[in-house]
């Protein structure tokens, strides 16, 4: 019942395409400007429940500057999820967002992560379609191209957030549930053979969090 | 292979040799090693690179303030011995002792040469040395701020003299260029002038009520974080105040070890912004340099002016930081503290263009200003990114990873069972120690505490930031032990909580009062320098060096990888070849850039080449470019470059040259030629002018001048020359036809040919201008001429191309005739069609020059060049074979004689050969001795010209065997003798 697993996830994406929003609205349900500093990466935990596991994100928020980009392996490295995103005003964006996806295909072992394609930013769009410049179709396309999965969002009007996180919690379970079947009542919790980390420390604090969306 | 990220480690290890004493040095690149001396210079003192030792002696020093204060006479006067040096602007004693794990125990004095006020003979006093019968002397010195030196020289007497001439000359140079004004205006800008003004007896109180407080940093205005009172900031002030008047300040400053038990307590906030600027040898680039930082930002502001487009990226990405740096200190909720925070950060990335900025710099920078002034802060922030932490901030961030392998092997070695624990459970360490490093501690510890460390940095160097990061992991390691599973994310809370609780007692509980009061941030300097008093500079360094190679060839094949990845796709070039192109654009940058130091080129993700560097590397890959004197067409190179200046900077990024270099590589006729048209079409109108014609007609001039002067053979001519020596062979075989001797030369005359193709390329030449001229529409009369672009109506060939050469007309070219004019010449329409990307050449480029035909024919070696001649034939081996093979059938058909090889060949004997490799002819050799040829041939993939002629009569896969025997026998009679359907064969597979 009050089994934790643990998801290391990664954020990736161009500087200012709404990263750090999105994990602050998945954290605190809260929009505001960032205000943290943040040196290689900025780190976060949230909690939520899917299918009676307790799924503990362990978020790795990168800095946007792109010489840091030869630092993201130190933090996708091991990672189980990445949300990569771009922002769908900005054409460049999306480029970059492809660039990470085949980083991540060559870099790390992807096969075992769930890889998400995000484009933020919805709301602008919605209020004034001239402003997209990324249609829903390339988004689509690139995800189906790359093999993950694909959502439009926004970090402003909590659009699709919390889905694109439940979702990667879903997915992220089936693919430990396959791996490694017994995973669930292992209480050896080695972490090197699979993906499911189970924490022992969060017993009794798992309700801490129960108004996640999830 | 060297890249432009050798480049970087060159310049990584050359930094690092300044600060390592004892640099064995694996490098053997130019820098020269510096003598212990230069280098306790530039390290220890953090004098700026410019200064240089211009004498040295042994000596015994007393430094005493000019009055002696009354209520300090219990002090002892010590007496020092070691060395003293001049320098171009320097004053400076060392005690001889060594500085490497234990600094604060040295005893050291600098003095700006402008603060020396007076020298004199003394006569030896007891004071300044025993009794000794030395045939020395001693002087005295007087400084501007009231201090006296007795020095006392432990050389002989012509030495001494020496060094006090020498003094004299530098102190006379000195007062030339350091006027009194300028000195005095700098010194008003110090707080530590203020404070002994402000509290000196000697100062009138009325002029003491005028003294106004110097500019400084935010927490004047803002407040200074943290409780002063706690802090005992007062007191601390008052001690420094006490030492500034036995000891000296800022310009002529003696360190004792009480000036290091000074800084260990932490510097009280008025004076912390100029101790950093002191102590990070930014003070002595100020004082020589004062200007430097309001030019740089009056030059920005103009050009701001002139352009508001001018914005780099640097200065975009400092905009977005700006809100994000310590917006917890109420200064940086204001304008004031905001535009101070972006004028620096700005400064410094004009200042060093190559770094730009870097996140991290913000918080830092941040942190300076808030106990220093914009300048201060400017001058202290340079000192900090290029001598304390070389390549933290730089594009690729290579100091920063290096570091941080560094510190894991030192986390190894000290803490090997903790180590073992973070293995266990892969933890990522730099994930944690990163931000340490990187800010300084600033994101992660109470800025308080963060300011202790910085006072301790700027004195100290780097070793003081692995020191702390290793006590911290010390004094939570046994927590971290205890964890049965730990992650990332344990450990980083677990820090977290630590460094939350820096101000609390170690033991909240002990009955000893002292000990009780003994908080966690005391317990971590403490540990952090007594158990690690062993990490020192030599020992980093050491480590450095271990890891420098594998963290370089890391990150220079990891941006590689990723640069590659980013690129724009391309359709003609192959991956192995955009690599290539890759190396040179930064081999070449780098280059360039140790000619002109700093040229503003920034590494890694941002790197750009201008028009000169970019001359360099087309240089390295277009054959015409270094065959003749490079710069003969500028105009076409300039064409080029600004055709593929997407974005109109006056540079080109790696993307537009791989995106440029892709479309000139087309195999396809067609897209060459407009490509060609492009580069000469700058508005894109799809028309150029008569003058334009001119300048296209002048380039092909240019480009095929290897052509015209027979060091290419062009396909026709080799089609020629092979037809020439098929029938040398054909002959020689038919004098003899049972016998398979061939004769032992070939007459070939190659200067016949070479001439025949001069003539041919500089009549496609002529031929080009007046066909352009003929077919070429008047703008004048566009109304019509449009329609009439494409009817070519030859009679009218006089009439126009008169029209034409009228300096009044003006002319219009479009591509679809410019395409009919080059098609309509048969050796232009082949130019186009390979040979004009078969003298683009990626391959070996660094190793090629031997292929090159410039040093093919300057290189004076006859031997290399008759074998390369021969490598030439030999890719055409099976081409003459054909030949030989055709001539075989026509004497079949007409069995009177020899054909006529000589007739002129037409397009269709060119053959469509992927190798179309152009032959270089060697001008020495007219004559080619066949066996020589034949015995090459027989090592190349297309077999000997026996086989080929074997092949071509018994040419059946199913019985190779036969092909042995065959051999033994003359071609012609095998042919004959196994009758028609090898022939057949050979026929079918011939067409
Ligand atoms: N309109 C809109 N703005 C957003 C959204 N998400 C982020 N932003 C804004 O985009 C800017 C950059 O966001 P931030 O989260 O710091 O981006 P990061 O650099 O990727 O972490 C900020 O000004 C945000 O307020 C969104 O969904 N809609
Ligand atoms: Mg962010």
């Amino acid at each position: 019942m009050s089994v934790v697993k643990s998801i290391k996830l990664v954020l990736l994406g161009e500087a200012a395409v709404g990263k750090s929003s999105l994990v602050l609205r998945f954290v605190s349900n809260e929009f505001q400007e960032n205000k943290e500093p943040t040196i290689g990466a900025a780190f976060l935990t949230q909690r939520c429940s899917v299918n009676q596991t307790t799924v503990k994100f362990e978020i790795w928020d990168t800095a946007g500057q792109e010489r840091f980009a030869s630092l993201a392996p130190m933090y996708y490295r091991n990672a189980q999820a990445a949300l990569v995103v771009y922002d769908l005003t900005k054409p460049g964006s999306f480029i970059k967002a492809r660039h990470w996806i085949k980083e991540l295909h060559e870099q790390a072992n992807s096969a075992d992560m769930v890889i998400f394609l995000v484009g933020n930013k919805l709301d602008l769009v919605e209020e004034d379609e001239e402003q997209r410049k990324i249609s829903r179709e390339d988004g689509e396309a690139l995800a189906k191209e790359e093999g993950c999965f694909f959502m439009e969002t926004s970090a402003k009007n909590s659009i699709n957030v919390n889905d694109v996180f439940t979702k990667i919690a879903e997915e992220f379970l089936k693919k430990t549930h396959a791996a490694n079947p017994a995973a669930s009542n292992n209480n050896n919790n080695n972490n090197h053979d699979g993906n499911a980390r189970v924490d022992l420390n969060s017993r009794g604090n798992g309700a801490q969090n129960s108004d996640c969306a999830c | 292979m060297s890249s432009f990220f050798s480049n970087l480690r060159d310049r990584a290890s050359s930094i690092s040799q300044l600060f390592d004493n004892n640099d064995p040095s694996k490098n053997k690149h130019q820098v020269p090693k510096l003598t212990k001396d230069e280098s306790f210079l530039q390290r220890y003192c953090k004098l700026p690179e410019t200064e240089e030792i211009v004498e040295r002696i042994n000596v015994e020093i007393l430094i005493m303030p000019e009055v002696e204060d009354l209520s300090h006479s219990h002090r002892t006067n010590i007496v020092y011995q070691g060395k003293l040096y001049i320098t171009n602007g320097y004053l400076i004693f060392d005690d001889d002792l060594l500085p490497t794990s234990k600094p604060s125990s040295k005893h050291t004095y600098i003095a700006h040469l402008s603060s020396i006020r007076k020298v004199e003979r003394t006569p030896l006093s007891s004071s300044a040395s025993g009794n000794s019968a030395s045939s020395s002397f001693a002087i005295s010195l007087h400084t501007t701020n009231n201090l006296k030196l007795i020095v006392k020289f432990l050389s002989l007497r012509s030495r001494a003299e020496q060094f006090c001439h020498r003094l004299k000359g530098q102190l006379r140079d000195t007062i030339a260029n350091v006027s009194r004004d300028q000195s005095t205006a700098y010194l008003s800008t110090l707080y530590s002038e203020f404070l002994i003004r402000k509290n000196s007896p000697d100062t009138p109180e009325d002029e003491k009520k005028k003294i106004t407080v110097p500019p400084g940093g935010l927490g004047l205005i803002f407040k200074f974080p943290g409780d002063a009172v706690k802090s005992k900031d007062k007191s601390k002030l008052k001690l420094w105040y006490d030492y500034f008047l036995n000891n000296g300040r800022n310009l002529s400053l003696s360190q004792t070890p009480m000036f290091h038990k000074l800084i260990r307590v932490g510097i009280p906030n008025r004076l912390r912004g100029e101790l950093w600027l002191y102590s990070s040898g930014g003070m002595f680039v100020q004082y020589s340099n004062p200007d430097q930082y309001k030019i740089l930002l009056s030059v920005h502001d103009q050009q701001l002016e002139l352009n508001p487009e001018t914005k780099t990226q640097a200065i975009d990405e400092i905009e977005k930081d700006l809100n994000r740096s310590l917006p917890e200190y109420s200064a940086y909720q204001s304008q004031e503290g905001i535009s101070r925070l972006r004028n620096v950060l700005t400064a410094y990335s004009l200042h060093d263009p190559e770094t730009g900025y870097c996140q991290a710099m913000n918080i830092i920078t941040a942190a300076l200003l808030i106990f220093q002034s914009e300048e201060q802060a400017f001058y202290t922030l340079s000192q900090l990114v290029n001598k304390y932490v070389p390549g933290y901030y730089a594009p690729s961030m290579y100091g920063t990873l290096l570091d941080q392998r560094v510190f894991e092997s030192l986390v190894a070695k000290t803490m090997p069972v903790l180590w073992e624990h973070i293995v266990k459970f892969d933890v990522q360490l730099s994930v944690v120690s990163l931000p340490w490093f990187l800010s300084l501690f600033l994101n992660s510890m109470p800025l308080v505490y963060a300011f202790r460390v910085m006072d301790l940095f700027f004195v100290y160097g780097v070793r003081v930031l692995f020191q702390i990061g290793l006590a911290v992991l010390r004094i939570n390691g046994e927590e971290l032990l205890e964890c049965v599973d730990v992650d990332d994310g344990l450990f980083i809370s677990l820090l977290k909580r630590y460094f939350a609780t820096l101000d609390e007692p170690v033991n909240p509980m002990a009955h000893d009062p002292k000990a009780r009061s003994l908080t966690k941030f005391q317990q971590l300097l403490v540990v952090a320098f007594r158990e690690f008093i062993n990490v020192d500079d030599a020992m980093i360094s050491k480590e450095r060096d271990k890891y420098r190679h594998e963290v370089m060839t890391n990150v220079e094949s990891f941006i590689k990888k990723s640069q590659l990845r980013n690129l724009p796709r391309v359709r003609n070039l192959n991956q192995e070849q955009v690599g290539k192109i890759y190396d040179l654009f930064y081999e070449t940058i780098a280059e360039d850039k140790t000619d002109v130091k700093s040229s503003g080129v920034s590494a890694g993700t941002t790197g750009t080449m201008d028009f000169a560097t970019f001359k360099n590397l087309l240089s390295k890959i277009f054959t015409w470019c270094s065959y003749d004197s490079i710069g003969q067409d500028e105009q076409f190179l300039e064409a080029i470059f600004q055709s593929w200046d997407t974005t109109n900077s006056k540079n080109l990024t790696l993307s537009d040259l791989v995106t440029g270099l892709d479309t000139l590589y087309t195999t396809n006729l067609m897209d060459g030629i407009t490509t060609f048209f492009q580069l000469f079409d700058h508005n894109n109108t799809g028309e150029v002018d008569k003058e334009t014609i001119l300048q296209i007609s002048e380039a092909l001039l240019y480009l095929t001048k290897q052509y015209q002067d027979g060091i290419l053979l062009d396909q026709i001519t080799q089609s020629k020359i092979e037809k020439a020596v098929a029938g040398e062979v054909w002959k020689s075989l038919q004098k003899d036809e049972s016998n398979i001797n061939l004769p032992d030369k070939f007459e070939i005359d190659q200067e016949q040919f070479q001439q025949e193709q001069r003539e041919r390329y500089l009549t496609s030449a002529s031929d080009f201008i007046s066909r352009c001229f003929e077919y070429a529409t008047q703008s004048t009369t566009t109304t019509e001429s449009s329609a009439t672009d494409n009817i070519i109506d030859i009679d009218d060939k006089n009439i126009s191309s008169n029209r034409a050469l009228d300096p009044k007309n003006n002319l219009s070219l479009n591509l679809a005739t410019f395409r009919m004019v080059i098609l309509a010449d048969e050796t232009l329409e082949l130019f186009f069609d390979h040979g004009f990307r078969s003298m683009i050449k990626f391959d070996d480029i660094t190793i090629s020059d031997s292929r090159r035909p410039s040093t093919f024919f300057n290189s004076g070696n006859s031997n290399r060049g008759v074998k390369d001649m021969f490598e030439g034939w030999l890719a055409d081996a099976g081409r003459v074979a054909d030949q030989v093979r055709r001539l075989r059938m026509e004497s079949q058909s007409h069995p009177e004689g020899p054909p006529d090889h000589t007739a002129q060949p037409h397009v269709g004997d060119v053959e469509d050969d992927d190798d179309d490799d152009d032959i270089l002819v060697n001008e020495s050799g007219t004559g080619v001795e066949a066996e020589s040829v034949l015995n090459l041939m027989s090592d190349n993939e297309h077999g000997s010209l026996m086989d080929q002629m074997d092949l071509l009569t018994v040419k059946d896969p199913n019985t190779t065997s036969s092909s042995v025997t065959s051999t033994s026998e003359s071609p012609s009679n095998v042919s004959a003798g196994n009758g028609i359907s090898h022939q057949d064969r050979d026929l079918i597979d011939f067409d």
